[in-house]
């Protein structure tokens, strides 16, 4: 009886100290300029992710409201669920951000958004 | 891609659990038989190419995912959290290898080396990603796993023990305490709802994981209550149930690492943050 007690409430402790459900796979948690909003030029791109992902093989490309690539300087990484890359100054128009990243279990994610740049 | 994976963590599960748990059960139950040496040996061996199978793996996916070749592109590899664990993983199993080639190994030094060794599987895969308590639950689920399943497998090969069957069985039961509530934990961890758990191939596969693991404990629970303390009390006939009983719970066993492993390569039932 005194272990089944024991037991419960060892197993009640470690629920306890459950965290919020995690996904395994990087998704975006939010960016910076945020997704679908309208700024004024952004000096850099920041994307932060759901749990930590691997740098070395993960990319972000930006798209200029006619469809080619913008050319950013090499990624970097703040922290490790961050990633963030320089931007050169940005005409107005609608931009695509696309990113592919490998969290550090190995597991693949990519997406895409856009956001705008307002006229100054 | 995915059914390689599978297939390959299956294949370290299995090795993993062999040898770590052979280790556990040399050191706190009894001295292994020959073929229970053996199968220590073969499962390092085994593990040694799976290892390299699963470098392998990952690092093509890494290369459709973000391209790259030869020497520098293995020591990217090597360099990411997954590959520094895969490092100590392989560091580790050679000086396991070294220490079972002995003619009179030390069983409880490797077993103490081997416990710990658990925990660098552990951090390189989903629970690692998480964070560390989820690595050290997961370790704590592993480790419970290993003694229990890997402490079963050396008893099937180790003669009509009675001593030795007597310690196994509270082994079992303290390595139960382990891993039910870590499976409980990582259940919680990785499956948000209900309905995730219900209409999810992770969710369902994790079902069809519960239910036989339901199984594997009534079997165990029927060694504990009924056919080991038989056998203690001299029933020469519950040392054949014994016996039948620990081999149907090791097929189980087998197929239910499978499913260990298909959960390892599934994606998670989350939606992505929105």
């Amino acid at each position: 009886m005194k272990r089944g007690v024991a037991a419960f409430g060892f197993l009640v402790g470690l629920l306890a100290l459950r965290p919020p459900p995690a996904g395994a796979h990087a998704f975006l948690d939010h960016a910076e300029p945020r997704v679908g909003s309208s700024v004024a030029a952004p000096p850099t791109l920041t994307l932060v992710f759901t749990e930590p992902v691997e740098a070395g093989f993960s990319h972000l490309a930006l798209r200029a409201p006619d469809g080619k690539p913008v050319e950013t300087p090499a990624l970097e990484q703040p922290a490790p669920n961050t990633l963030r890359v320089a931007l050169p100054a940005l005409a107005p128009g609608e931009y695509t951000v696309e990113w592919g990243v490998v969290s550090v279990d190995t597991h693949p994610t990519d997406g895409r958004f856009n956001f705008s740049v307002k006229k100054p | 891609m995915n059914a390689a994976f599978t297939v390959t963590g299956w294949l370290d599960l299995v090795a993993t659990v062999l040898l770590a748990g052979g280790l556990v059960f040399a050191a706190a139950v009894a001295t292994p038989a020959e073929a229970g040496r053996r199968t220590m040996r073969v499962a390092a061996d085994a593990l040694a190419p799976v290892l390299v199978a699963s470098f392998a793996l990952v690092g093509i996916r890494m290369h459709e995912v973000a391209g790259g070749e030869g020497v520098g592109f293995v020591g990217r590899l090597l360099a990411m959290h997954w590959g520094r664990y895969w490092i100590g993983r392989a560091a580790g199993l050679v000086v396991l290898r070294v220490g079972l080639a002995a003619a009179r190994p030390r069983w409880t030094l490797l077993a103490v080396f081997a416990v710990p060794w658990l925990l660098l599987r552990s951090s390189q895969g989903h629970a690692g990603a998480h964070g560390t308590v989820p690595a050290l639950v997961d370790w704590a689920h592993l480790a419970g796993a290993a003694a229990w399943l890997g402490g079963l497998a050396q008893m099937a090969l180790l003669a009509d023990d009675v001593p030795a069957a007597a310690r196994l069985r509270r082994l079992a039961t303290a390595a139960l305490a382990l891993v039910v509530p870590a499976g409980v934990y990582a259940a919680f961890l990785h499956v948000p709802s209900l309905d995730r758990l219900l209409h999810t191939p992770y969710g369902q596969t994790l079902l069809a994981k519960l239910a036989l693991v339901a199984v594997l404990l009534t079997l165990g629970a029927a060694n504990h209550f009924r056919h080991v303390p038989a056998l203690v009390a001299g029933d020469a006939v519950a040392a054949v149930r014994l016996r039948r009983t620990v081999r149907m719970e090791l097929v189980l066993a087998a197929v239910i690492l499978l499913l260990s492993a298909l959960l390892g390569v599934l994606p998670m039932p989350h939606e992505p943050p929105s």
